[in-house]
């Protein structure tokens, strides 16, 4: 009679996690948690398209050129909400930036936005904590500072200004899309 | 050893420090935004508070020369246009015709529109010349394009008008007699 000798199989012992190793994954946690702490805090949302009809561009009288700058009749709304599923500061600061990337487009036109309104806050009386973008700024090809507020602000009225149209351009369409981006301030 | 585990942890940081950054922007809104300019063909004549030509045939005061035609009155016309062409369309012409009345027998009525001079942008037009007006349609001015002459007096081409006699043997002692011109800008 044979004696089996049974096979003990050891799993490969875990590394030792030393001082140095854990240090260094306290510090991915720490920036991991920071980093989904900043993330993704609040979101923008704009209601409403612009489109400047044709017949904004009428001429009364021969000779003369289409009119040097026109308004969209109707505001845009931008709100800045928390994000669902984010974690949310109360009191965080944000801004928004704007640019404005041509699909077809003729350089001699000129975009201009403004914000014409403070908002309100959602659900909640009292005056939004907002600043800057009153006055006509032209919208450009890069990123620029528009306008920047504290917390959740709704119906944050805004509007747009074309000029530079003229009928040298002949009888086109041009399109250009723009971006609104909110950064943490 | 040690010092590599040091770098690890500094390059750690300052990597997810930059990504913390980077990733400070949270949303992006996108509006499309567009515009369609129309197609324009508008001519007018000015001043146009009274574009009115006044010519008078007067006999010679000597027998045997022609009879003199007078412009009686002083007052420039001017024709300004604006003209906004779709891409199918290289220019434009404008067009005078006789379109009310008749020209007396016997003469014939011209117009020569000036070169372009005013404060308009774009592919303005060119003279066609002296041009003899009849009843049927002929381009006093040719090749506009995407174009304005400015509005009013000293905008656009000055018109000149002139009526010469080519048969004595048709041309009858008559009245007042009235006829109007149409100006049309077309597609050529």
């Amino acid at each position: 009679m044979q004696l089996v000798k049974p096979i003990l199989q050891y799993d490969t012992p875990l590394p030792i996690i030393n001082k140095t190793m854990k240090k260094i994954l306290c510090s991915f946690i720490f920036l991991f948690v920071t980093f989904f702490a900043y993330s993704q805090q609040m979101t923008i949302q704009v209601d409403g398209n612009m489109t400047f009809d044709n017949s904004l561009y009428t001429i009364m009288e021969a000779g003369n050129d289409f009119p040097a700058s026109i308004e969209n009749e109707s505001a845009l709304y931008v709100s800045i909400t928390k994000f669902s599923g984010g974690n949310y500061n109360a009191n965080q600061k944000w801004k928004i930036n704007i640019l404005k990337s041509d699909l077809i487009w003729n350089p001699n036109l000129i975009l201009e936005v403004i914000r014409t309104g403070d908002g309100r806050r959602p659900g909640n009386p009292g005056n939004t904590i907002i600043r800057d973008g009153t006055s006509y700024q032209t919208i450009t090809n890069t990123s620029n500072y528009f306008f920047s507020g504290k917390s959740e602000i709704v119906n944050i009225p805004i509007n747009f200004k074309l000029s530079g149209v003229s009928i040298t351009m002949g009888a086109k369409n041009f399109e250009t899309n723009i971006f609104l981006t909110v950064y943490d301030d | 050893m040690k010092k590599m585990k040091l770098k690890i942890i500094i390059t750690s940081i300052a990597l997810l420090t930059i990504s913390g950054f980077a990733y400070s922007q949270w949303g992006e809104a996108q509006i499309n935004v567009s515009l369609g300019l129309p197609q324009i063909a508008l001519v007018d004549i000015e001043p146009a508070i009274n574009n009115s030509i006044h010519f008078s045939v007067v006999p010679s005061g000597e027998s045997g020369n022609s009879a003199i035609i007078q412009k009686s009155s002083s007052q420039n016309l001017w024709i300004n246009y604006s003209s906004c062409l779709s891409t199918l369309h290289n220019s434009r012409s404008i067009l005078a015709e006789v379109s009310q009345g008749k020209l007396p027998d016997g003469m014939i009525f011209y117009i020569e529109a000036s070169g372009y001079s005013g404060f308009g942008k774009g592919q303005l037009g060119q003279t066609a010349g002296k041009i003899n007006i009849t009843s049927r349609p002929k381009s006093i001015i040719t090749n506009l394009g995407n174009c304005f002459t400015g509005d009013g007096i000293n905008n656009g081409h000055l018109l000149n008008f002139s009526l010469e006699i080519n048969d004595y043997s048709t041309v009858n002692a008559i009245g007042e007699t009235n006829f109007t011109i149409r100006y049309t800008i077309t597609d050529n």
